[in-house]
């Protein structure tokens, strides 16, 4: 791990009006692992305080479908209130969740406080060869129903480590796609770096 | 040229001979990167107790401000899954493993080794984009029941103050041994 290097290979953002998807295409097949540094907004007009998913899906050649191809297995540990959960999930729909997010009804630019909902790195190893790929993601959902302030974290704010695998492909991940897992809800600013990784 | 370079290193001289803090700062860090990383690989002094460490930015003590959240969701031996939860004025990462003390099963003194970043470090567009570090963190000090390996993810935040991250300073209870390290790098975006 100390001799690894990390390329910027490009960045993508929503700004701050949503959408529905975020996408990297045509990921060089040259490097070691990839990973995506993230923070990401889930937006929602009229509805707070239920949780949402960030999913994504992959091609497995340059410009192919892009589609959840293989079964994606996810850990995921996460810590809310006083109390913790774990939950194991094995994905076989398409997208794939990485994990959970909360998404609120207020506008994330209506407070004066910074609402990070949820940040994270994605990690996939072996990328170019996918089945000896495992993947981790570490988030951090800061606000679900009560908001950061000086005097409050967020009673319900839920913590995430998430960890799996990617198996029975063979293939290779080209283009990858975050979204959104549940209709009329946006990405809201999400902002996104993929960098290549070399070394060991 | 890759696109993460190294601001700085900290290295531990001398094994702390007193139960105290040991603080190692970057200062002076450039404004300029995407992300801030840093990684690194620590033991603490003490030969029994376990340790903490606590992190603060822009030259603010630790302790002086109620205006950090911080939390963790640990692992350990016999008393796993705790998830640890406050909005302490302080950012309290357990555990940093003790020195060795406890003979056949310790024999190692093996580091505890960490990662953390803050991401879109400049704030980047907007304030929903805040200051915000997460940790990974795992240590070992296997004794006959394993009650103080640790694998630990937490996070910790300063909602309410968003500036240029400037000075990062890493402080350790009760103290460091010789060798212990930590680097920093700037990742651009």
């Amino acid at each position: 791990m100390a001799d690894e290097m990390y390329t910027h290979i490009a960045s993508a953002s929503t700004g701050t009006t949503g959408t529905t998807s975020l996408t990297f295409t045509n990921i060089p097949q040259t490097y070691q692992s990839i990973e995506v540094w993230m923070n990401v907004g889930i937006y929602q007009s009229g509805a707070s305080g239920a949780s949402n998913s960030l999913g994504i899906r992959w091609s497995e050649s340059s410009g192919g479908t892009i589609d959840m191809h293989d079964e994606w297995q996810l850990n995921d540990w996460y810590g809310q209130g006083s109390s913790y959960v774990e939950v194991y999930t094995h994905n076989t729909t398409d997208p794939a969740s990485i994990g959970y997010m909360p998404y609120r009804a207020d506008s994330p630019n209506g407070s004066s406080y910074p609402k990070p909902k949820f940040n994270g790195i994605l990690r996939i190893d072996n990328y170019a060869n996918v089945s000896l790929s495992t993947y981790m993601v570490m988030g951090r959902n800061s606000e679900y129903n009560n908001a950061v302030t000086s005097s409050n974290c967020g009673q319900y704010a839920r913590l995430h480590f998430a960890n799996g695998a990617i198996t029975n492909s063979g293939g290779k991940i080209y283009d990858l796609e975050f979204n959104n897992m549940t209709g009329g809800r946006s990405l809201w600013a999400a902002e996104m770096d993929l960098y290549g990784i070399s070394g060991s | 040229m890759p696109d993460m370079e190294k601001l700085g290193t900290f290295e531990q001289s001398s094994t702390s001979t007193t139960n105290g803090y040991v603080s190692a700062s970057f200062t002076s860090i450039p404004t300029t990167y995407a992300h801030l990383l840093w990684k690194g690989a620590v033991l603490n002094y003490s030969s029994s107790s376990s340790g903490f460490m606590y992190v603060s930015w822009n030259g603010g003590a630790y302790d002086a401000a109620n205006t950090y959240g911080s939390n963790g969701l640990g692992y350990q031996g016999g008393n796993p899954d705790r998830f640890i939860y406050t909005n302490e004025s302080i950012n309290a990462f357990r555990y940093v493993m003790p020195a060795d003390d406890d003979g056949a099963n310790n024999t190692s003194n093996a580091r505890s080794v960490f990662e953390g970043w803050i991401p879109f470090y400049c704030g980047r567009t907007s304030i929903e984009q805040g200051p915000q570090q997460v940790f990974g963190w795992a240590g070992s000090r296997p004794d006959g029941n394993g009650n103080y390996g640790s694998l630990t993810f937490g996070g910790c935040e300063k909602p309410l103050v968003q500036t240029d991250i400037t000075e990062l300073t890493f402080t350790f209870w009760p103290g460091l041994t010789a060798g212990d390290s930590i680097t920093l790098y700037g990742l651009k975006g």
